[in-house]
């Protein structure tokens, strides 16, 4: 029976490790291709397919892990990171390219498959500590961190193309990005849009948080460090709401704002949860 | 290299003046637009030989597209009646291109690549409307298979590539620009200081856009309301130009007052209590009116000047340069079914001539047996008859494939000649050129 079963978890194993190396061939591709886009549209389609395969790979593949590792509540803060890219690739296919982002893919790829890659690597690695609550409130937080990263990441995305043109446009001097990336307003208007939908996210994501612990009368609160990390975020994308709802920041500094928010997420996740802050959970 | 082997199945030559021969005082004197066209076509019928002709008259090229056995002396003569020049006053300038040559021009130049202003989008409506001047004339003839093809290059050319995109024109510009900042400019106001020649160019293709508001701010009352009133503008005086820069997205100013009328001051004043929107300024003035310092006022404003405007003109031509040969394997690619069509629908001819002569032979041997054989029943008749019918379809079968073949074969094409010699078909016969290639003539 117990031979059966390491049978059955070894074939498990490989599937998994075969979903995750088409994944990351997927996103690699994906990655390679969307840059390649930019010199050539004619590589749209291709963009498009090996995206696909990283995506569907992807969405299998965390099937299978929270279908192995959710009755245990093992899950670890860096598969949120994981399912970030997930989620941001998902919308990037079903929502970005019908609505004229086709040209994210050339920044969204290159910076959320490496984040993707370490995450993984982190995970395989079973760096960090798991996430700790009852099975449905690990499914809703993780869901609400992976969402709010993900639209934070394109909020990354966005500010990095809004960036780059606005520099080709103030150097006066007309490259690449001139022709390619649309206009500067619509890139400020999604910035907005990412920014208004991930910070609520990500207040809710603390707030579940909260009551998870309340919920399943956890007897461990997170330590200093990690609850400053994820506050710290909280009060940067904060601000940065507040400066584009209300105070109307100019879309340069929005942008600049957004990307180094997002360097904050990724250095929470990678510093606080990696480097021996020795915590099992994030906050 | 495919159009210069091509040695002419078909007989089509291009007989004109373009920009880069011919001067501009020659160009207005041969061209052949209004009454002139009509005129050219009607005297068109006297020409012996031609099969169909099609006049494409633009003002940079008046060229004149024709098939069939037609010597270029009488063209020249044709065209110099109409024009009413000497032909050694025409001679010196004259386009010539026959056959591969005449189809690969105007494929180049359907698709724009051939024009003054490299990738223009007008000549492909202008080769459409002289196809379709001489259909109505009932002129196009033989032309119709070769124009359809044209017309396909230009329009893939500018789908497929990025021959006809990013503008080359100082006013086109000045829209590409500000639209690559504000995306629409639907929504948008525009103030246009000055309503000198520049202003006015600037301010038709701005007008174009259907800008929500277009103000025009000029010391001259009379001339800032007549270009107000050309473009669908407001007018105003020199002294509303700091308010109204208050309210403006795209300011464009070019006038030639010797100091600057724009201010970093006033910019300033302007913006003061507003939000951070983008604003566009565009300084097309020699000495120049806006203070370059005003695009250090805030990250969200742009300030070009004439030097910028044409660097990013010199951009887009560079852009556009490099689409050049990607349009000309297109023109390639498609040159080539053109050829291809005309081959096989060539073999389709000398097949239908065949198939034709075979079947009245055995229509007359088979009356001739049946009036030997008057007692068979109509079944019999009729069995006698298919069993001819199979015989004639079985031996030309073989014969069938091998013309189609043939006729896809650069050195078979001219046994289709051999074949119309051999069971005596008749007339569209290949000529050897003296270099070796074909040249199509009637017997």
């Amino acid at each position: 029976m117990g031979q059966r079963r390491l049978g059955v978890r070894k074939a498990e194993d490989a599937v998994g490790e075969w979903l995750l190396a088409l994944t990351f061939f997927g996103y690699l591709a994906a990655a390679v291709l969307a840059v390649a886009e930019l010199y050539a549209s004619k590589l749209a389609k291709s963009v498009v397919f090996g995206a696909w395969v990283g995506f569907s790979a992807e969405t299998l593949w965390l099937g299978q892990y929270l279908w192995i590792h959710l009755p245990g509540g093992s899950v670890s803060f860096l598969l949120c990171l994981a399912a970030s890219v997930w989620v941001a690739v998902g919308f990037y296919l079903t929502v970005g390219r019908r609505r004229g982002w086709s040209m994210a893919g050339a920044f969204l790829f290159p910076i959320g498959f490496p984040v993707w890659f370490f995450a993984q690597v982190g995970i395989s690695h079973r760096w960090g500590g798991p996430f700790l609550g009852a099975p449905t409130w690990v499914v809703i937080n993780g869901l609400a961190i992976a969402a709010s990263v993900a639209f934070f990441l394109l909020l990354a995305v966005f500010a990095i193309m809004y960036t780059e043109k606005e520099r080709e446009l103030k150097q006066k001097h007309v490259r690449l990005f001139y022709y390619q990336l649309p206009a500067l307003n619509a890139m400020d208007g999604w910035m907005a849009r990412m920014l208004g939908i991930g910070w609520p996210w990500f207040t809710a994501a603390l707030l579940l948080v909260a009551i998870a612990r309340q919920a399943s009368a956890l007897a461990r609160w997170p330590d200093a460090w990690h609850l400053l990390g994820a506050l710290l975020v909280w009060v940067i994308y904060g601000v940065l709401f507040c400066g584009r709802f209300i105070w109307h920041w100019p879309g340069h500094r929005a942008a600049v704002g957004s990307m180094l928010a997002f360097l904050g997420v990724l250095a929470n996740f990678f510093a606080f949860d990696l480097m021996g802050v020795a915590h099992p959970g994030f906050w | 290299m495919i159009f210069s082997q091509w040695g002419g199945r078909v007989k089509i030559q291009v007989v004109g003046v373009d920009y880069r021969n011919a001067p501009l005082a020659v160009r207005e004197r041969l061209a052949l637009g209004g009454d002139l066209m009509a005129r050219a076509y009607q005297s068109w019928a006297d020409i012996p030989g031609q099969t169909g002709v099609v006049v494409l008259s633009t003002c940079n090229r008046t060229e004149t597209y024709f098939s069939g056995d037609v010597l270029l002396r009488e063209v020249q003569e044709w065209w110099q009646k109409l024009a009413g020049l000497t032909h050694a006053e025409m001679l010196p300038f004259l386009l010539f291109r026959q056959d591969g040559e005449a189809v690969r021009h105007l494929m180049e130049v359907a698709s724009g690549i051939d024009s003054m202003v490299l990738g223009e989008t007008e000549i492909l409506g202008q080769v459409k409307a002289a196809y379709l001047a001489a259909q109505q004339a009932g002129r196009a003839g033989n032309l119709h298979r070769l124009f359809q093809y044209a017309l396909r290059v230009g329009k893939r050319a500018r789908s497929e590539t990025e021959i006809g995109r990013n503008a080359l024109s100082f006013g086109h510009v000045v829209v590409e620009l500000a639209t690559k900042v504000f995306g629409t400019l639907k929504d948008r106001k525009a103030l246009i200081v000055g309503a000198g020649e520049t202003a006015t160019l600037v301010g038709r293709h701005l007008s174009a856009q259907k800008m929500e508001s277009i103000l025009v701010v000029n010391r001259t009352r009379e001339r800032g309301q007549r270009l107000a009133a050309e473009i669908g503008a407001n007018w105003a005086g020199l002294d509303e130009l700091a308010p109204s820069l208050r309210h403006a997205d795209v300011i464009v100013s070019c006038t030639s007052s010797p100091t600057p009328l724009i201010t970093r001051e006033m910019v300033a004043q302007a913006l003061k209590g507003r939000r951070h929107p983008f604003r566009f300024f565009f300084d097309m003035a020699l000495p120049r009116d806006i203070d370059p310092e005003v695009a250090h006022l805030s990250q969200s404003i742009f300030l070009y000047d004439i030097d910028d405007v044409t660097a990013v003109v010199e951009a887009n031509l560079n852009k556009r340069q490099r689409q050049i040969q990607k349009v000309k394997k297109m023109v390639l690619d498609e040159g080539r079914a053109f050829m291809e069509e005309m081959d096989i629908s060539r073999a389709g001819s000398v097949i239908q001539s065949l198939r034709e002569k075979a079947e009245s032979i055995r229509q007359e041997e088979l009356d001739k047996a049946l009036h030997r054989l008057p007692n068979l029943s109509e079944a019999e008749r009729a069995i006698v008859s298919d069993t001819t019918r199979l015989i004639l379809n079985k031996f030309l079968n073989d014969p069938m494939m091998s013309i189609r073949d043939w006729s896809r074969d650069d050195q078979k094409i001219r046994y289709l000649d051999a074949v119309r010699e051999l069971f005596r078909l008749g007339d569209d016969k290949v000529e050897v050129a003296p270099d070796g290639g074909a040249a199509t003539s009637r017997s």
